[in-house]
């Protein structure tokens, strides 16, 4: 986590200047975008679980006020998020909104697919996106923690 | 630039240590306690008083009272606060959001905007049969945002899209006020810029173009894109530099060349003013600098604007040309590294055009190309065709304009400010004036100047703020947090204007609802529904069962012998239905005279040629029992 601080010798001559400087909580590299090793497989599991637990929301036709939430939030949030993850972006603020705008595209795309290819069911829509969703996890599960490489501007210093 | 960047603020601040104790006290407490007044002073607010203006004409004075404090708690926050919470600004825009663009779901007891019910009938209308309708209407051409929701709902255990309506809007502004908060983030050098940028961006975006429509959710494609392009794909200091070093180099020995003494002494009174207001050399030396990435990530980022770019093409007609724009301009401008992306984003955009929409643009290629180049027929279009309607409708359509001309003034002005202490930012600049190139296009059914208004606004407001902020350390802190006070002020007023100001027929009837059920459950499929005015909550179901008149957005027949033949001349039976909505929307929208609905409808009652079959609420339904000229 890194905070924008205001550095004290800015007043100068009359003129209101400002002076921001990035300064990361401490020196040493993140990894995997600051998460602990469990953690960071906790929440990749709970990523990859939570595919087929919408699917089987859907499959045993649960009451709409039992699924609705999580299948939006499913499709809106997951496809995406888990394929931004794998580019290890250390603003995990615009990591979601990455995430929650590739997930609509795939969204859309999946089901404009299925109409094109004349196979329209709400349930196989949402399986192909679970599949989608699943391959970036397993890969990531795989490869387990790494640091991250985008951690800040290229010049890693002054912004003002 | 993470999510958790906090204002801190220079030690010599703490003089203040009291009344900034208050404030860590109060900041975190007052949008919840905003949120509660809002709800109940929007919940005790009564539909029925909405007039000619609009929901402002009933809403109560505590919800003005709400939003002046959450606006003046926002403001301490951002400009005296020390190192407050994202959190805590976070929850003020949250509030903001939900009170503005919530409001009329709080108020009013059905969704509002007719157009948002038809939306939900072509979503309806995949979910059953896993097509579209391309001759129907054009919208299928392009029906990505359809088929997500026909997806979505169905596979939530939906039975239409109906309960998405009230608070799509809301849904989609939180999530736009994040997106231009990362955008501001990535051009700006100040801390509060973000913040600020998005808390006129909220009220600054009244368009209406954020309900449940493919518009709605190409708005979010667009900034995701431009995002990708401003936070990754700028050039870095050290390329901008090397390209104009020579020049420059060139111009400051020219300059360091005579003493500065000098130089004053033989400028001109003309001169000296001039140089008052001029741009200095190196207007665009404070740029933000992207942010790092490898190669990898790099073309990740591309593919993933490309496949959102994919998204958006499929799903609407204008957002994709709108994002080939700006990122063209981006590139003309030397702020976007990907130089050959706008060829790629062309080929895809002419692709699906050419091969996935060809139901639309065989019957309809004057409608897509007729009006390119055609300045003066798409300005006609855009100011002079709208203007008409009631005197409360034509003061909207006046507020709405001076929003405008007032945004885009305030980023002027903010532009050449930041100019001039040299912090200037070519990329936002050429993105809030590349939608205006979209005049040249088409005038997109006379709604062009909305539409250059919404995608202008993100980078419009970045420019704005550019106006008031940086100011810190500042010499009169208090006079710099009154000017963005009054200036919020303004702006939240003026929205709830230009944005509820037509709610009089925005908003949707129950007794029209309820008549149009009645319709749906007991006319014949294959029958013909007629109405006088298209402003009906129709078609949110069974669209391809029945016949509509009129189909488009505007006036049905409007003469007794002109209904008769529209209900003529389909011989498996016709009905008429005249609602509330329909007469509100004729006087106010198209400045017909008062009492025009009660007019017809006794002409219809007096000439024996039709039978009431339905009248309850304000809504009739009548058959045609005897054509004109039948004996």
């Amino acid at each position: 986590m890194a905070e924008l601080s205001i550095g004290d010798e800015v007043r100068r001559g009359g003129i209101d200047r400002i002076r921001l400087r990035l300064v990361p909580p401490n020196d040493q590299a993140t990894t995997s975008g600051n998460d602990g090793g469990w953690l960071w497989s906790g929440l990749l599991l709970l990523l990859l679980l939570s595919g087929p637990a919408v699917l089987v929301l859907v499959v045993f036709d649960a009451p709409s006020w039992v699924r609705a939430v999580p299948v939006f939030a499913y499709i809106g949030v997951v496809p995406g998020l888990a394929w931004i993850r794998l580019l290890r972006l250390t603003d995990r603020f615009t990591e979601i909104l990455l995430g929650i705008g590739l997930s609509l595209a795939i969204g859309v795309l999946v089901a404009q697919l299925m109409i094109y290819l004349h196979a329209w069911t709400s349930i196989l829509g949402l399986s192909m996106l679970v599949a989608i969703a699943s391959l970036p996890i397993l890969v990531d599960l795989y490869l387990g923690p790494r640091p991250d490489r985008s951690t800040a501007r290229s010049d890693s210093g002054d912004t003002s | 630039m993470t999510s958790s960047t906090r204002l801190r603020t220079a030690p010599e601040t703490r003089r203040w240590d009291r009344p900034q104790a208050l404030l860590a006290v109060a900041l975190p407490a007052t949008p919840a306690f905003v949120l509660v007044i809002g709800i109940i002073a929007l919940r005790s607010t009564n539909a029925d008083d909405i007039r000619s203006l609009g929901l402002v004409d009933a809403l109560p004075t505590q919800l003005y009272i709400a939003l002046a404090l959450l606006t003046a708690t926002f403001i301490a926050a951002v400009f005296s606060a020390p190192g407050v919470r994202p959190v805590v600004l976070v929850a003020h825009i949250a509030v903001f959001i939900v009170l503005l663009h919530g409001a009329a779901a709080f108020v009013e007891p059905l969704p509002r905007f007719v157009p948002a019910w038809l939306h939900v009938g072509f979503a309806d209308y995949i979910a059953r049969t896993g097509e579209t309708l391309p001759e129907l209407d054009a919208r299928f051409s392009w029906p990505g945002f359809f088929a997500l929701a026909a997806m979505a709902t169905r596979a939530a255990g939906l039975g239409d899209a109906l309960p998405l309506l009230a608070w799509t809007p809301v849904v989609f502004n939180l999530l736009y006020a994040a997106l231009v908060h990362r955008v501001a983030s990535a051009v700006a050098g100040d801390a509060r810029t973000p913040w600020l940028a998005v808390w006129f961006f909220i009220p600054a975006n009244w368009v209406g173009q954020d309900y449940f429509s493919p518009q709605g959710l190409n708005y979010v494609f667009y900034l995701v894109v431009l995002l990708v392009l401003l936070a990754w794909f700028r050039p870095s200091s050290i390329e901008r530099a090397r390209r104009r070093f020579g020049r420059r180099a060139r111009t400051e020995a020219a300059a360091a060349t005579a003493p500065a003494s000098v130089r004053r002494l033989t400028l001109g009174p003309v001169r000296r003013a001039f140089r008052l207001v001029s741009i200095p050399r190196g207007a665009l030396r404070h740029e933000a600098e992207p942010l790092a990435a490898g190669r990898t990530t790099l073309a990740s980022l591309i593919g993933v604007a490309l496949l959102v770019f994919m998204a958006s093409t499929a799903s609407h007609q204008l957002t994709p040309t709108a994002i080939l724009v700006s990122v063209t301009m981006l590139v003309a401008v030397r702020r976007c590294s990907a130089r050959t992306l706008p060829v790629l984003l062309l080929v895809i955009l002419l692709g699906y055009i050419s091969y996935l929409t060809v139901a639309y643009w065989a019957g309809h290629l004057h409608d897509m190309l007729g009006s390119v180049g055609q300045l003066s027929h798409t300005v006609n279009a855009g100011i002079g065709e709208r203007t008409r309607g009631d005197r409360g409708h034509l003061i909207v359509l006046q507020v709405r304009q001076l929003l405008a001309v007032g945004i885009w003034t305030l980023a002027g002005l903010g532009a050449w400010r930041l100019m001039r202490a040299r912090r200037g930012d070519l990329a936002v600049m050429a993105l809030a004036g590349a939608p205006f190139l979209l005049l040249f296009a088409q005038s997109y059914g006379g709604e062009v100047f909305l539409r250059i208004y919404t995608f202008s606004l993100p980078f419009m407001v970045v420019l704005a703020v550019g106006l008031l902020v940086p100011v810190w350390p500042v010499r009169r802190p208090l006079l710099a947090a009154a000017m963005v006070f009054v200036l919020s002020i303004g702006l939240t007023g003026a929205f709830l204007v230009a944005r509820y100001g037509n709610e009089s027929f925005e908003r949707v009837l129950p007794g029209d609802v309820e008549a149009v059920d009645w319709l749906y459950a007991n006319a014949a499929p294959g029958s013909t529904f007629v109405a006088l005015t298209s402003n009906v909550p129709w078609r949110a179901r069974d669209i391809e069962q029945y016949r509509y008149t009129p189909l488009g957005e505007d006036l049905g027949p409007d003469s007794v012998p002109a209904i008769e033949r529209a209900m003529a001349a389909n011989p498996r039976g016709a009905y008429l239905l005249l609602t509330t909505g329909q007469y509100v929307w004729g006087e106010s929208f198209y400045g017909k005279p008062p009492g025009w609905g009660a007019s017809i409808e006794q002409e219809i009652d007096t000439s024996g040629h039709f039978q009431l079959i339905y009248a309850r609420h304000g809504g009739k339904i009548y058959i045609l029992t005897k054509p004109r000229g039948e004996r």
